[in-house]
């Protein structure tokens, strides 16, 4: 699976989404878009599940605690797959739907991000005089 | 790896879409417009009962490799 394939398919449905564009078939042409993402995205999948992998091995012999770890995973997954859903929005020409999707991503990030922010502060005031 | 099951995917979308929408303009020619349209409904329905299974796939594998549950 190298960068070749990924290329060549990008081309291809760019090509075809431009032949749908051109008689007016939007539909199809959205559609072709997302599956091509889909399927460059799930062809990477298990490479980024190996660098995961590493990153966990690394953490687990620095003893970082794993509490971090997972949510650092969760929101670069959240990040993901809210970026995926407003770009194919953006696509489509609806950018106040990717804005509503954004913003829905951004909470659930804040959200995830709240227990470390308290652990910061934590350490922070325990430091002070 | 990109298998070849998706390449078909997109040929199979790209035919279908060709099809429909060739069918649509010489549906129009001959003046039944509605029927035309409800042959492009029909074709989109079965485009997007390939689609979705893809794009599920791709939703859980996400949620199974950055575990969000």
């Amino acid at each position: 699976m190298n960068i070749v394939q990924i290329v060549a398919l990008g081309l291809l449905t760019t090509i075809i989404i431009v032949l749908l564009k051109q008689n007016n078939a939007n539909t199809y042409a959205l559609l072709l878009s997302t599956t091509a993402g889909v399927i460059i995205f799930v062809a990477m999948i298990n490479k980024i599940g190996y660098v995961i992998q590493v990153f966990n091995d690394l953490a687990r012999r620095a003893n970082v605690n794993q509490f971090y770890l997972g949510t650092i995973l969760k929101i670069v997954g959240i990040a993901y797959i809210a970026e995926f859903g407003a770009q194919v929005c953006k696509d489509a020409g609806e950018s106040s739907i990717a804005g509503r999707i954004e913003l829905a991503g951004k909470i659930f990030i804040m959200v995830l991000a709240m227990p470390i922010v308290a652990a910061v502060l934590e350490s922070i005031i325990r430091l002070l005089p | 790896m990109i298998s070849l099951s998706d390449i078909s995917l997109i040929f199979q979308i790209a035919g279908l879409a060709i099809i429909t929408t060739i069918f649509y303009t010489f549906l129009k020619q001959v003046g039944r417009e509605e029927y035309g349209f409800l042959a492009v409904v029909v074709a989109i329905a079965i485009v997007l009962m390939q689609v979705v299974p893809v794009i599920r796939d791709l939703f859980r594998s996400v949620e199974e490799v950055f575990r969000i549950y």
